[in-house]
């Protein structure tokens, strides 16, 4: 990581030259022509080491020094190097507790003031620091410090915090997404979308999005860390295992899978309120598209669900933030109270206590006696709501909402809902995500072994004994890129549909993830050629150009040449 | 056979004066309940007739809350609710008013409301008694016309757009319907109670009506004007609270009405047992309501007297109470008097009675067009014997427990609690 430098001279020439020389040798640096804005600029504390003329406007260079020592924490302060055509004033000013880590005295030879700097710089405490936390991630698994892409943009002072641990700088592919403030969500979700970042988990630095996040880092400690490095770890192993055309999705659906498979299989719902759909799914991916794309694949046997939760829904906005309510059945006002009924015996009035409260008193309001005695006079049969709208009397409340987003109200026995599922890969969508492409197309493969038992059962004879027949898409890589591995299984399913009804009974289909195979006892697939193929494709959107390949004859016609090789 | 012959050659050898001494009871008691009665089917359906008010109405449904209060109903809660809907009009409010039921009626009730088949229910904790519920019912009704029904009544197709009608005229505060028998094949009991139902119910009072006289908005079915309601403050506590509630409207000026095509099906008790049980209620309750807690009505000095009502006061008095006490009076003079030839002249009551009755029936089934005769004509003997003796004997000992053990004080009726603070 390259060294920063400030150099503070007020001659521009100088200034210049100083500059020059550093960026000469990689370092980042930076300028100031007076005290004053020297201080303020090393405040910000990026800097490694400062070079600073002794004679400056405004708070000369060793007032500026001692300033800096004041105003900022023991251990905090970059080096100084002082730059004076009067060291021994110099000295004499700083007395018994030095302020500069050097002085250099003009005139001056360059190259020896670069090699100072740079032996000077050895030591300073941030590159010391710096050496620890990458022998600290070297402890951890990883080659280096791991390349973070922080969203929002982080300010300065997170910046300068992320820094210590993370490198922000080198512009390389990142390893890792931190998230460093709630604000910064949606352009973490957007680039979650982008297939180049599907590699990296996302940090939550914030604390709050715990659910939707890889890695919640809530301290920068080695507990922490060490969670950092074995999930960029998990997720690069993943990756190595995920197969080519799911390492860059082409699709939404595509990449929902392969980031499931990087993440743990699961797509964990949890509640959100921060979205009309009141859910959130890890990986902080959309809901809405989570709900659709996911129900999809789960017809696909891709996914398998379990049930989370059921919201219920605004008519009008389909928002799920609903305040649900008691209402007043007559009016829908929630303005109720809950009042007793007072019964007085001796001339049957029954009504809410209101009624009969007069000052202290109990008065009833029919015969205008007063109520004395509890259980003798009369008694509190129950209760009923009051609504102070409409002055609705009654035992029952009715339920109703309002949406929170649109005002919209329904009634309770009116009102939508929609359940949400928490999603898991199946071990078919496993075996297809990370499986290496069966080997299959040799003659020395046996296809008993490729087929498992319900398709031996449907064949019903020994499959070494049937005619098998292997179809590969060699375009397919193109295809997923167009309309996504799932529209790729589509065309396959829609073609071989297509196939096989354009061939006689008796022929089996087994599907593989990059392949597939037909198999009979009976046929030869002789009367599969070019022009049935291509009317076999007419009805799809894209061609899918398969390449077809006789594995194997039956039994029969091995006999045949056998009994041909004879004679 | 020798009796009868000689019974009949003495009946035929008494001089009128002597007839007219031998059957006093019946004299008294009984010919002149025929006589109005008779005068009922023929005057008053002619009356009716040129009095009749329109039988649609105007009110606006919506202006309309039918309530339903209930004890251990939730059998019978839904079926009551869905033979609302099945109403004429539609749209009326209905409240249904859970009295401290213990199976579930509550949480039946509010099914039907977030079912929409109800609007309001009210479930309460602790029975206090059908008034004090109908008054909660009352206050949380939205409607300007109440309509009272029994959850173990089911409705004619147009019972309450008929029943509404009178309302329509504003001095009418309530309005109550015909109640007709719906198990008259269960039982004898039932069946006798359905030809009594016909003659005192169906028949009678459209001659009440007629007359500006009806008394009993019965509490199965009847309507009532909000205002009237809340004018005379609800129900009161205790039994008989139907009679009681329409004595103090038309105490307050208004109008009762009885409307002949309103009518409401309901089961009568169907053991003589059951039969006995509520009779005593019914008819403890009419006592103690008539000559206790409305007695000013009949009473000349008093400042509740009323003519009118004071009338039908005394006729209570006359036909039903002294009918009451006089038969075992005249049983015993007849038997002290005549031996076991006595019982050849009750046996003559009953024949002429029944002869009468059969009339009756006749004329009942005319006026009311309904196909009451023959399904009913060998049950009059019967019939005769039920209202003259078993019907009298019960309301003498309700009279007698009524007046001189406060029955109705200790019916489980009302609740305990409401019983403990009530001297009606």
């Amino acid at each position: 990581m390259p060294s920063h430098i400030l150099v503070v001279e007020d001659n521009e020439i100088e200034q210049e030259a100083l500059k020059a020389a550093f960026e000469k040798e990689g370092y980042i640096v930076d300028s100031a022509s007076d005290g004053l804005s020297a201080v303020r600029k090393l405040r910000e504390g990026r800097y490694d080491l400062a070079l600073v003329d002794y004679r400056i406007p405004e708070v000369d260079g060793l007032a500026s020094a001692k300033l800096l020592h004041e105003m900022m924490e023991e251990g905090s302060v970059p080096k100084l190097v002082a730059i004076t055509g009067a060291s021994t004033e110099l000295k004499e000013r700083e007395g018994n507790a030095p302020i500069f880590n050097a002085i250099v005295s003009k005139p001056y030879d360059l190259g020896a003031v670069v090699k100072l700097v740079a032996a000077e710089i050895q030591h300073s405490p941030s590159v010391a620091r710096s050496a620890a936390v990458d022998q600290m991630w070297r402890s951890l698994g990883l080659q280096r410090r791991p390349v973070a892409l922080v969203r929002p943009t982080p300010t300065f002072a997170d910046a300068r915090v992320l820094e210590n641990f993370f490198d922000l700088r080198s512009g390389e592919a990142p390893d890792i997404i931190v998230l460093a403030s709630p604000s910064g969500i949606a352009e973490v979700a957007h680039l979650r979308e982008s297939p180049d970042l599907l590699r990296c988990p996302v940090i939550d630095a914030t604390g709050e999005f715990s659910g939707l996040a890889d890695i919640n880092l809530v301290q920068l400690n080695r507990e922490g860390l060490l969670q950092v490095a074995n999930s960029i770890l998990t997720f690069r192993r993943r990756f190595q295992s995920l197969r080519p055309e799911y390492q860059h999705p082409g699709t939404f659906a595509d990449g929902m899978l392969a980031y499931m498979f990087l993440a743990g299989n699961i797509l964990q719902a949890e509640h959100s309120a921060n979205s009309k759909a009141c859910v959130r799914y890890k990986g902080f991916l959309p809901p809405e598209r989570v709900t659709e794309t996911a129900e999809q694949l789960r017809l696909d046997g891709l996914l398998e669900r379990t049930f989370f939760d059921r919201v219920h829904e605004c008519g009008k906005c389909g928002s799920a933030r609903l305040n649900a309510r008691e209402e007043c059945p007559s009016c829908r006002s929630p303005h109720l109270h809950r009042e007793s009924l007072i019964h007085h015996f001796r001339c049957a009035w029954q009504a809410p206590e209101r009624q009969f409260i007069k000052g202290h008193h109990l008065v009833c309001p029919k015969c205008r006696q007063q109520l004395r005695h509890y259980g003798s006079d009369y008694d509190k049969p129950g209760e009923v709501s009051c609504c102070e709208d409409c002055g609705t009397v009654c035992s029952h409340t009715a339920v109703g909402f309002v949406c929170f987003d649109c005002d919209e109200h329904v009634d309770g026995d009116a009102v939508a809902h929609r359940d949400i599922f928490s999603y898991k890969l199946t071990d078919e969508a496993v075996r297809r995500l990370s499986a290496p492409p069966a080997e299959l197309a040799s003659e020395s493969v046996d296809v008993n072994v490729g087929l498992n038992a319900p398709s031996r059962a449907c064949l019903g004879k020994p499959v070494d004994e049937a005619s098998v027949m292997e179809i590969s898409y060699p375009t397919s890589p193109e295809l997923s890129g167009k309309v996504g591995q799932s529209g790729l299984r589509t065309l396959r399913r829609i073609f071989l549909h297509n196939l096989l009804s354009a061939l006689p009974h008796g022929v089996e289909t087994r599907v593989e993830a990059d392949r597939d195979y037909l198999i009979s006892h009976e046929h030869h697939f002789e009367q599969i050629d070019d022009a049935l193929l291509s009317h076999c494709q007419e009805n799809l959107a894209y061609r899918l150009q398969p390449t077809l390949k006789v594995l194997r004859t039956g039994k029969e016609d091995r006999e045949r040449e056998r009994h041909t090789l004879c004679h | 056979m020798n009796d009868i012959h000689s019974a009949i050659e003495f009946l035929a050898g008494q001089s009128e004066f002597s007839l007219t001494l031998l059957f006093w009871y019946t004299l008294i008691s009984d010919v002149p309940r025929y006589a109005a009665m008779f005068a009922a089917l023929t005057t008053g359906a002619i009356f009716e007739r040129a009095a009749r008010l329109p039988l649609s109405t105007t009110i606006d449904p919506r202006r309309v809350t039918v309530i339903v209060v209930g004890l251990n109903e939730a059998r019978s809660i839904e079926r009551c609710i869905r033979s609302l809907h099945e109403q004429s009009i539609r749209g009326f409010e209905i409240v249904i008013v859970s009295d401290g039921s213990t199976d579930g009626m509550a949480e039946r009730a509010n099914t039907l409301v977030r079912r929409g088949l109800a609007d309001t229910a009210i479930a309460l904790d602790l029975r206090g008694g059908k008034p004090a519920g109908a008054n909660v019912a009352l206050l949380v009704a939205q409607g300007d016309f109440i309509v009272e029904v029994d959850c173990d009544c089911s409705f004619d197709r147009f019972a309450i757009e008929h029943i509404l009608a009178p309302l329509q005229d504003p001095t009418v505060g309530a309005a109550t319907g015909d109640i007709v028998v719906r198990n008259a094949d269960t039982s004898l009991v039932a069946r006798l109670q359905s030809i009594e139902y016909l003659m005192s119910i169906s028949v009678a009072k459209r001659f009440d009506d007629a007359l500006g006289l009806v008394r009993c908005v019965s509490g199965a079915f009847g309507a009532f004007r909000r205002t009237a309601l809340e004018q005379v403050g609800g129900h009161d506590a205790g039994s008989g609270e139907d009679f009681d509630i329409t004595q103090r409207l038309r105490s307050a000026g208004w109008r009762t009405a009885f409307v002949r095509d309103a009518i409401c099906y309901t089961d009568v008790p169907s053991t003589l047992w059951a039969y006995y049980r509520q009779r005593m209620r019914w008819e403890g309750d009419s006592l103690g309501l008539r000559l206790r807690k409305h007695v000013g009505l009949m009473l000349p000095g008093s400042s509740r007297f009323d003519f009118v009502e004071a009338i039908h006061q005394w006729d209570f008095l006359l036909f039903n109470v002294l009918g009451a006490v006089l038969l075992p009076v005249y049983v015993v003079w007849l038997f002290s008097l005549y031996g076991s030839f006595a019982l050849i002249v009750l046996l003559a009551i009953v024949a002429a009675l029944s002869a009468l009755n059969v009339i009756m029936l006749l004329l009942a089934a005319i006026v009311t067009g309904r196909d009451a005769f023959f399904s009913n004509l060998i049950y009059v003997p019967g019939f005769t014997v039920f209202t003259s003796f078993i019907m009298r004997t019960i309301q003498l000992i309700a009279y007698t427990q009524e007046w001189f053990l406060f029955r109705s004080q200790r019916d489980p009726y009302s609740p305990p609690k409401v019983r403990a603070v009530n001297d009606w």
